[in-house]
C-alpha cells in the first residue's frame, strides 16, 4: 500500500471515519464533545480540513484508540516531490486528475527556466 | 478593479494583437503572450487551469467541454494572466467552486467577474460584435439567427447572449 503524502488528510479521514462508527457515535456526537460543528467533523473525514496534532490526539481520546491507528505507517507513504509553498494548500482541494495537471505544468515551468 | 477598467485592458490585447477577424485566434493570442495551452481530460466541473512560475504561464483546459467553452475557458485563464497574477500562482476554475492558492482567498468572486468581463470582451470585441449584428440584421429573438452568430464567434450562445445583452444590444 501507498499513501502519497498529498492524500495523507484523506487517508486519517477515513480511518477517523471507520472507528468512529465501528463505536456507533454519530459526527454530531463527536463535534459536540470536541465544541466543533458537525461540518468541521464532515471536512475532517473527507480530508479536506487539515487538523492540528492536538484535535489529533482529543479525536483519539474520544475513539478510545492510540494516535498510531489513526496514521499511516512511514513506510506506506510516498513523499511527493516539494511544491512552491503557496501551492500545496489548493492541490489537495483539487481534485485528482486536475491536481496532477497542475503539476505536471508546474514541472514544466520550472524546466524552463 | 472597475469593469471598465477591465474592458480597457480586454480593448487594448485585442488591438495589441490586431484582432480583427473572426473567430478570434485565442490560441494565437496565448502563444504569442508566451503561454502554453495543453488539454486534458479533467473532472466534469473543472474548467481550465492557470500555472504560473515567475513570467512563465501555462494553461490547462479540459478536453470533454465543447470547444467554445473551452475557448471561453482559455481567455478566462489568459483574463487572470493579464489581471490577476500577482494574486496566486495556481489558478483552477471550476463550474462550482473557484479554487485559489493562498495568497489572495478574498476578492476571488470579483476575480472571476472581472475574468469573465476581460473574457467575453477578447472572444466578443465590441466592434466586431456591433459590425456583426448590423451587417447580417439580426433579429435577437430569433435563436437560429442567435446560433448562427454564435458560430461566427465560435462562443457558446449564452456567452453570446450575455455578451448582447451587457451591450445593451438586447433586452433581458
Amino acid at each position: 500500500m501507498v499513501i502519497r503524502s498529498d492524500q495523507l488528510y484523506t487517508f486519517i479521514g477515513n480511518q477517523i471515519r471507520d472507528q468512529r462508527k465501528a463505536l456507533g457515535l454519530t459526527q454530531g456526537a463527536v463535534a459536540a464533545r470536541l465544541e466543533l460543528t458537525r461540518t468541521s467533523i464532515t471536512n475532517i473525514e473527507a480530508g479536506r480540513q487539515k487538523l492540528p496534532i492536538e484535535l489529533l490526539y482529543q479525536i483519539c481520546a474520544i475513539l478510545d484508540v492510540e494516535v498510531q491507528t489513526l496514521l499511516p505507517p512511514l513506510e506506506y507513504v510516498e513523499f511527493l516531490p516539494e511544491a512552491d509553498g503557496d501551492v500545496t494548500g489548493v492541490i489537495d482541494r483539487v481534485p485528482p486528475r486536475t491536481a496532477s495537471l497542475v503539476r505536471t505544468l508546474q514541472e514544466q515551468l520550472k524546466e524552463q527556466t | 478593479m472597475r469593469i471598465s477598467e477591465v474592458q480597457r485592458r480586454s480593448r487594448a490585447l485585442v488591438h495589441e494583437m490586431g484582432i480583427e477577424e473572426l473567430p478570434v485566434d485565442i490560441l494565437d493570442v496565448a502563444t504569442r503572450l508566451g503561454i502554453t495551452v495543453v488539454t486534458k481530460p479533467l473532472e466534469e466541473d473543472i474548467s481550465a487551469v492557470l500555472v504560473l512560475n515567475g513570467h512563465r504561464a501555462a494553461i490547462g483546459v479540459n478536453e470533454n467541454h465543447h470547444l467554445h467553452r473551452q475557448r471561453f475557458s482559455i481567455a478566462h485563464e489568459l483574463a487572470h494572466y493579464m489581471l490577476h497574477r500577482d494574486a496566486a500562482n495556481v489558478f483552477v476554475d471550476s463550474t462550482l467552486t473557484f479554487y485559489r492558492d493562498g495568497r489572495s482567498a478574498e476578492g476571488v468572486y470579483e476575480q472571476e467577474i472581472e475574468a469573465n468581463a476581460f473574457a467575453a470582451e477578447l472572444l466578443m470585441p465590441a466592434e466586431l460584435v456591433r459590425y456583426e449584428v448590423k451587417r447580417s440584421e439580426v433579429d435577437i429573438h430569433d435563436d437560429v439567427a442567435i446560433a448562427r452568430l454564435a458560430a461566427r464567434f465560435k462562443v457558446s450562445q449564452q456567452a453570446l447572449m450575455i455578451r448582447l445583452v451587457r451591450m445593451g444590444l438586447i433586452n433581458e
